[in-house]
């Protein structure tokens, strides 16, 4: 079969391929699923709808989903030095690629290589879809129940702009390994106490854990009261066994990170 | 498919199948210094400066990037007026099989345009997509600091 590339410029333009043509979407990242390039009639290509730009919009950061993670780490750097995508985006493949990988394809693909899930799902970050199902969906919702997104793409994502000291650690063995897992923690202060800590590991047996259970038990509390072992050994993670490690190796590893990353946080 | 692009400073059109990467179209409309190496981003063989960003070639569809400016090796110098940076690696004896020296050249061009006194962990980060399996990266870097060096001083 002859694919047919087309390069819509507009939302309606989008919209109406979209419904029309069960089209294959291209955002311009590292996605190259050349089968089915041949198989499909039409391929649209993302990238002429100008969603390539990260800005403030009121309380919200937006970052548009053809963004490479090379110009989020360029601009979100402006915007808000030290945030902690710029450090986990910074941390992820390689010059080359981080030049092309892009967040929207990164979010519908979920590689655990991409370094962008951990930190976005441990904001709460919300994905903005254009197509048959438009609006904004929270991200964990989102990546967990994508048959219900389908003949939708993401224009943008929408991470809550607020100030919250963060620490990203990636398991890997060498620098250019796949990471085993992903540990992504922000805590806020307000004078000694933490009013505020989330957390996400990604590269569990359900894709991903967003630290729920742990940031209840630790807001208000007073930094110097926080036992972090005590809160590390509580933690509920179940991996699978991989090439790098068995399952149990894992949980052991991850569990240790987190009580580094914690204890690194309330010494800020 | 048909595609215009400019290429080393050239306007030229490739004929490429609607699923080829931009590594094949390049190979397939003569441009053999574009190396294939891994396929899959990793070895970094296929560099190219596809608009000023260094990308890797092999994961770029060339139907998605029609009429983009591209820069590979070849576009750099030739082998009777070499470019600094081509220059650079064989004084520093950076070339042994010389397979990855096309991606490196270019990733070392992209760093230096943007950054004519990057510090070593800034040449390590730019170079972290390109493989070499001879060298041991040691020459490779004096050649990086050697090239950086003449570009100043030279312009």
């Amino acid at each position: 079969m002859s694919s047919k590339w087309l390069f819509p410029s507009e939302i309606d333009e989008l919209v109406g391929l979209l419904e029309r043509d069960n089209p294959l979407v291209h955002g311009g990242g590292t996605g190259i699923p050349r089968g089915r390039v041949r198989s499909s009639e039409v391929v649209v290509d993302l990238g002429r709808m100008g969603w390539d730009r990260c800005y403030e919009d009121g309380k919200d950061i937006l970052l548009g989903a053809t963004c490479s993670f090379s110009r989020t780490v360029e601009e979100l750097s402006r915007i808000r030095p030290g945030h902690i995508l710029v450090s986990a985006l910074s941390q992820a493949a390689s010059t080359p690629l981080r030049n092309r990988i892009t967040l929207g394809g990164s979010v519908a693909f979920f590689p655990l290589w991409s370094d962008l899930m951990g930190p976005l799902l441990a904001l709460g970050a919300s994905v903005d879809l254009v197509g048959t199902v438009s609006g904004r969906y929270p991200i964990d919702h989102f990546v967990s129940n994508r048959g219900l997104f389908r003949g939708s793409v993401i224009r943008s994502i929408v991470v809550p702009d607020v100030p919250m000291d963060g620490w990203y650690y990636r398991e890997v063995r060498v620098g250019f390994d796949y990471p085993g897992f992903t540990m992504t923690l922000l805590a806020q202060r307000d004078g000694e106490v933490l009013a505020d800590f989330r957390g996400a590991c990604v590269g569990t047996k359900e894709r991903f854990k967003v630290f729920n259970d742990v940031s209840e038990s630790l807001k208000g509390i007073r930094y110097g009261d926080v036992d972090v072992n005590a809160v590390a050994e509580k933690l509920d993670l179940d991996f699978p066994d991989k090439k790098s490690g068995s399952g149990e190796y894992f949980g052991q590893v991850a569990k240790v990170w987190f009580e580094r990353g914690l204890a690194e946080l309330l010494e800020r | 498919m048909e595609g215009r692009f400019v290429i080393n400073g050239i306007e030229k059109v490739l004929s490429f199948e609607p699923d080829a990467t931009l590594l094949q179209a390049l190979r397939d409309g003569g441009f053999s210094e574009v190396k294939r190496g891994c396929d899959t981003g990793e070895c970094g063989a296929c560099a190219v400066v596809l608009n000023g960003d260094l990308v890797t070639s092999c994961k770029v569809y060339a139907a998605s990037v029609v009429g983009s400016e591209i820069l590979t090796a070849k576009g750099l110098g030739t082998v009777q007026n070499p470019h600094p940076i081509q220059q650079a690696f064989v004084d520093a004896g950076a070339i042994q099989c010389g397979f990855c020296t096309p991606g490196m050249v270019m990733a070392t061009y992209a760093l230096l345009s943007k950054n004519p006194d990057p510090t070593d962990e800034e040449i390590r980060r730019a170079l972290d997509g390109n493989k070499c399996r001879c060298t041991g990266y040691v020459k490779i870097f004096d050649a990086v600091r050697l090239a950086a060096e003449r570009m100043r001083d030279h312009g």
